[in-house]
């Protein structure tokens, strides 16, 4: 990291958010400024320190990345007298980039909660390049379905006590209302109706947004196929890719998987400037 | 509170100094945070003790390990003796930043015991308060291992056939880097001695203090014993408001 500098900076109103500029010695011109919120109640390091390790990769490649926690999490204090609000607190992010000559665009990246956070900024945003969201929203499908019944019955060869249950109805599995611990961890994001994400996302498009989308192992009780998220939202389908890698974990907790996640967006990032 | 940079130039550590509010008090508390899992989930708990503290006129100083948060280095570079200097680092900034006479150090989960290693290779502070503190290196080592186990299950459990996540490599441990030479110091580490200290324990703290040891319980429960808790925040903010308000009762 020898050719990179990182900078704490506090920003937004009364100066309560916190963030790590991380910036290369020599920043590329007209590349996006990347912005990465928090993933759930990890601070601005992220899960197995995922973030940290993406703005050196990616300051490494000649790109800024501001990494920060959102009011409420981590350093950054919640507002007084109203409730956190993460698209704020973006818009923040950005205000604050713009005033320092970062920008004049920016590429958003999200892991679970964060990529709730950042579809419900960027589709209001013409500030917004490009989104990646990683175990975002998903929704299901007949094939989805198909495939989540046959991968039960298996289950049964497993474990058929505990699975005869899960036959019968919802089986409590939902990353998305219950969080990827445990019945113990905090709720971390409700997704909008389809119709209104299906929406958003045309929204993006229209706007000539980029968007990528990761979706792990962790996830397949919502979603179970490569093409998933095409079948769902079918405009997406040749101007958005999908990365599906279901022997990866939500919180990446494999090195391999960090690295290849790394890979993945350094890559498609290169491609954004092709 | 102000983030910083410090310690050498080649290593810099990131912290973040809390200032005292009111009359500053004789003594500066340095927190020293656990490590991978238990750092995560103590984040924002440490970071209300040190505002809690600060509020009643004490100095803080948080701050990361080289190779863990933002402080600078690899993870799979991190190392128990840069551990001990990023600690002897901490505890200077913080009395240069302050002025203060005196250095207490709360050590959270294994940051108690690595800060007791600091002072038994000659880190000079005046008190530590072991919050949670496992009874030593290997056991502490140990119960990692089985939340790291019993996590993986779970998501395996999961998951259909041939999907299942690939096995953790030997040089990680719950999801971060584990490197050989940190494992083997942190597995080396002994268990605490109640000279100038005191121990501060959750409700659920299950390990029993030495004879004669000076002992704290905390109002809450810390659930570091348990898998389901790993992604869990720990910020039992009432109980670490009267934590400080004792602490000040017990430093100058």
């Amino acid at each position: 990291m020898a050719r990179l500098k990182e900078r704490a900076l506090r920003f937004g109103e009364d100066q309560r958010l916190l963030g790590i500029l991380t910036v290369p010695a020599t920043p590329l011109a007209g590349l996006p400024t990347v912005i990465i919120p928090n993933t759930g109640i990890d601070h601005r390091v992220g899960p197995n320190r995922l973030h940290v390790q993406l703005a050196r990769a990616l300051g490494a490649a000649g790109y800024c990345t501001l990494r920060f926690d959102l009011s409420g999490l981590g350093d950054s204090d919640a507002p007084r007298g109203a409730a956190p609000d993460a698209s704020r607190d973006l818009q923040d992010a950005v205000s604050m980039l713009l005033s320092r000559q970062h920008g004049p665009q920016f590429l958003l990246i999200g892991l679970c909660s964060g990529a709730h956070d950042i579809h419900q900024f960027a589709k209001n945003s013409l500030d917004v390049m490009g989104a990646l969201f990683i175990d975002g929203y998903a929704y299901p499908t007949p094939r989805f379905k198909r495939r989540r019944f046959m991968q039960r019955l298996l289950r049964l060869h497993r474990k058929a006590a505990e699975t005869l249950p899960s036959l019968l109805g919802d089986d409590g599995e939902s990353l998305a209302t219950q969080g990827p611990a445990s019945s113990l961890a905090p709720e971390y994001f409700r997704q909008p109706a389809l119709e209104e994400a299906s929406a958003d996302f045309t929204t993006m498009l229209s706007r000539g947004i980029h968007l990528a989308f990761l979706f792990t192992g962790d996830m397949e009780s919502e979603y179970n196929y490569a093409e998933q998220h095409f079948d769902v939202f079918p405009q997406l389908k040749g101007y958005a890719e999908v990365w599906y890698q279901p022997k990866t974990d939500h919180t990446l907790s494999r090195r391999t998987s960090r690295e290849a996640l790394v890979q993945h967006i350094r890559e498609w990032m290169g491609r954004l400037k092709d | 509170m102000e983030a910083i940079h410090f310690g050498p130039m080649t290593r810099p550590l990131f912290g973040l100094h809390h200032r005292a509010q009111g009359a500053p008090r004789r003594t500066a508390v340095l927190l020293c945070p656990a490590w991978g899992p238990e750092y995560l989930r103590a984040y924002r708990g440490l970071q209300v003790l040190a505002k809690a503290l600060s509020a009643r006129g004490f100095e803080c100083l948080r701050f990361d390990y080289s190779g863990t948060g933002d402080s600078e280095g690899a993870a799979l570079d991190a190392r128990l003796p840069n551990w001990i200097q990023d600690i002897k680092s901490a505890a200077q900034e913080l009395l240069d930043l302050s002025g203060a006479e005196r250095l207490a150090i709360i050590g959270h989960r294994s940051g108690a015991l690595v800060a007791a290693e600091a002072r038994r290779q000659g880190v000079a502070f005046d008190t530590l308060l072991a919050l949670d503190a496992p009874l030593d290196g290997a056991s502490h080592v140990a119960t990692l291992q089985r939340i790291g186990i019993a996590e993986d299950a779970r998501r395996n459990r999961y998951r259909s056939l041939g999907n299942e996540l690939p096995p953790a490599q030997a040089d990680e441990l719950c999801g971060h880097a584990w490197p050989a030479d940190l494992a083997r110091a942190f597995t080396g580490l002994p268990r605490l001695t109640p000279d100038r200290m005191r121990w501060l324990n959750s409700r659920d703290h299950r390990i029993p203090s030495p004879e004669g040891a000076l002992t704290y319980t905390l109002q809450d429960d810390g659930h570091w014993q348990h898998p389901q808790w790993i992604y869990s925040p720990w910020c039992p903010t009432p109980a670490l408001n009267r934590l400080a308000e004792d602490c000040a009762a017990w430093l100058a």
